[in-house]
């Protein structure tokens, strides 16, 4: 039966994040009786429809929305962003930018990562000066280089090429391999369906379906799919 | 919702207001003698600083009711910030108005850059801005905004007061009047203290009337979503 | 191919001043290298100054006259010069949401409201050098005799009005009509500010030296009060 998990399968040790009966108000956005739990070494993936409230969820998740009522409670070791805003500073360089948040992080980043991301070329230009695909790079590239246990993502493959796309999934299976949870806001099933360990279906701020096998991912598909035509 | 203190105090305040606001009238306008050197138009006075006392009473509420906002979050506290914030507009802009037709009387122009005057004139431009930012910023981030506002503004007040009293005593033109001991006449002080009195009380009413529509406008909004 | 940090222990974060260290090169090469901060505020300091200048000098006051009235002058150039400068200086975190990167990684809100006020105050206290320098010139005022006591009151000015000038800004930046908002919000907050400063400059040109002035502590409480509140509030400011 598809519905709201309450129950983690794996021990309490696993989980990273619990939010209970979150709700909030924000103008237009709203969300209402949001229970979540995510876990070590899995990625989520938030689908629904424009204005379901996945940005205001990532949101409340990072930490930069309070929410009216309900609690989180967090046990992972920092979080790291991207959204459909560069999160960065585009009257600095790409290379400024970059250093600027390895230096307040701790740690720097590897020229290969940096050619990696096929932002080699780029380092020298301003980061307002950059087209959406570049500037999604490197903020992807931020947050990826970052060593936080919770990552989360809204619409992150939405500037991206194929290759862009390609370099997304690949990095997000490796934080999977060290255990952080990942959480993403997307309609590009086609690229992260096959990395999803759940699936949760927003619909006016509600949690509809939360997914968490084949067959209720398939269901709840299918139903994100109906409710979309 | 509407914590109990509230209805009591608003009540409480209601009954007073109605009772002295027409004695204070009556007393004003047929008892006090009229003052030997400015005749009748003295009787501003009595408005004008009730007023002045007024304001900044309200003044110290929008500055406890921020400070509460910031740390407990309850709306009651950022409706009452709200409420303390326009209600003392109203009783600036009194302040000022009745000065100008006292001063008009008295120097023959309606504004003399004088400390006073000018230390109402900026805590009248601080509520227009604080009322401004309600008005015009985003709803539902506004509270913690006007509350930030409301204590910087409230501690600005003593920091202009202190300003104002350094300038040159030349430029003390204000009367001077209670510190002077100008209040001779018994009926000159009864009167000041029963205006003084009814002012604050209305106010007070004024206050939480306002906070009452401003917290069931907030209750209403949220329960869209809750249920 | 991915990008990944080391599996191994995490990285040492930096300590709470290399933060601040770190935050205050960032904002100053954001201000240093946009075309609307640090030109844009020495060509108003200019302006200003000039407009001012024509206008005295066309008054054909008496050289003590314009002494007495210059302080308010040159504080009122200063005034109409950093507004721009601030708000800018403030929105550059905001249009591209750098701030929530950098709240998401758990940088204290005032680290950040310090670095911005350090940042911005350097940049303040040189428009109020050129202010000084332009109507001095212009009025034949000889300020270089006491450009160590302008000196401190310009830096004392500039730590004032960039933490009020931080807050106001950080606070009217999601409003509609901010450009109306922040001037009609910091013209009487910073009103105390803005008499110290043409008294204690009062004082240099034509008094006894700023030092036994009463209004040095004043400004000196005033900047302590902006200062100390800026950082207790502003964490309220920018979670809004």
């Amino acid at each position: 039966m598809l519905g709201n998990k309450t129950s983690p399968s794996l021990t309490d040790d696993c989980t990273l994040i619990s939010l209970r009966d979150i709700g909030l108000k924000r103008g237009f956005f709203s969300l209402s009786q949001i229970t979540l739990l995510g876990q070590r070494a899995q990625v989520i993936l938030i689908v629904g429809h424009n204005g379901a409230g996945k940005t205001t969820l990532i949101r409340t998740l990072a930490g930069l929305i309070k929410p009216s009522i309900g609690s989180i409670t967090r046990r992972h070791r920092g979080i790291a962003i991207a959204t459909t805003d560069a999160l960065a500073f585009g009257g600095l360089t790409v290379a400024q930018n970059l250093s600027l948040f390895a230096r307040l992080e701790g740690s720097p980043i590897p020229q290969e990562s940096v050619e990696n991301w096929g932002l080699a070329a780029s380092l020298n230009s301003k980061l307002s000066n950059l087209s959406r695909g570049l500037t999604a790079r490197v903020s992807l590239l931020r947050a990826f280089s970052s060593s936080a246990e919770l990552l989360l993502f809204d619409e992150p493959t939405s500037n991206l090429d194929d290759a862009g796309g390609k370099l997304f999934a690949d990095s997000v299976q490796a934080r999977k391999g060290l255990g952080h949870l990942t959480i993403i806001a997307t309609h590009d099933l086609t690229r992260l369906l096959p990395l999803a360990s759940s699936v949760i279906v927003l619909e006016r701020g509600t949690i509809q379906h939360h997914a968490e096998n084949r067959a209720e991912i398939d269901l709840a598909l299918d139903y994100y799919h109906y409710s979309n035509r | 919702m509407i914590p109990s203190w509230h209805d009591t105090t608003e009540r409480l305040s209601a009954l007073v207001a109605s009772a002295l606001i027409p004695l204070s009238l009556w007393i004003i306008f047929m008892k006090v003698p009229n003052e030997q050197v400015m005749g009748a138009v003295q009787r501003i006075f009595y408005f004008h600083v009730g007023s002045a006392i007024a304001a900044y009473a309200a003044v110290g509420i929008s500055f406890i009711a921020g400070i509460k906002f910031l740390l407990f979050g309850n709306v009651s506290d950022d409706a009452m910030n709200e409420a303390a914030g326009e209600v003392g507009l109203l009783l600036c802009t009194i302040v000022l108005g009745s000065g100008m037709i006292w001063g008009h009387a008295a120097w023959n122009t309606w504004f003399r850059w004088e400390p006073r005057l000018v230390t109402f004139l900026l805590l009248w431009l601080i509520f227009v801005a604080f009322v401004l930012l309600r008005a015009f910023g985003e709803r539902e981030v506004i509270g913690p905004q006007a509350a930030v506002l409301s204590i910087i503004g409230s501690a600005t007040v003593p920091l202009v007061w202190i300003s104002v009293k350094l300038l040159p005593q030349a430029a003390q033109l204000h009367p001077q009047v209670i510190e002077n001991q100008g209040l001779r006449h018994p009926l000159f002080t009864v009167a000041f203290l029963v205006s003084t009195v009814a002012i604050m009380s209305f106010m007070v009413w004024l206050v939480l009337a306002r906070a009452r529509i401003g917290i069931l406008e907030r209750t209403l909004s949220s329960s869209r979503f809750t249920n | 191919m991915s990008t990944s940090p080391s599996p191994c222990f995490p990285p040492r974060k930096p300590s709470p001043g290399r933060i601040w260290y770190i935050l205050v090169q960032k904002d100053i090469s954001l201000m240093l290298f946009s075309r609307e901060g640090a030109t844009g505020l020495v060509t108003l300091s200019l302006m200003n100054a000039t407009i001012l200048a024509i206008g005295t000098t066309s008054a054909m006051l008496i050289r003590e006259h314009i002494l007495r009235i210059a302080p308010a002058l040159l504080v009122a150039s200063f005034i109409f010069s950093i507004l721009t400068f601030v708000e800018h200086g403030c929105a550059v975190d905001y249009r591209e949401r750098a701030i929530d990167a950098l709240r998401v990684m758990g940088i204290p809100p005032a680290s950040l409201f310090l670095a911005k006020v350090c940042a911005i105050s350097l940049f303040i206290a040189g428009g109020a050098m050129v202010s000084a320098s332009t109507l001095s010139l212009l009025l034949d005022l000889s300020l270089f005799k006491v450009w160590d006591q302008l000196l401190v009151c310009a830096s004392l000015l500039s730590i004032g009005f960039s933490s009020l000038l931080v807050l106001l800004s950080t606070i009217t930046i999601s409003a509609r009509l901010q450009g109306i908002i922040l001037p009609l919000l910091a013209i009487p907050l910073s009103f105390p500010l803005t008499l110290s400063g043409i008294e204690l400059t009062l004082e240099s040109l034509v008094g006894g030296g700023i030092w036994q002035s009463p209004w040095l502590p004043l400004l000196i409480i005033a900047d302590v009060v902006y200062l100390v509140g800026g950082i207790n509030l502003f964490e309220f400011a920018v979670k809004s």
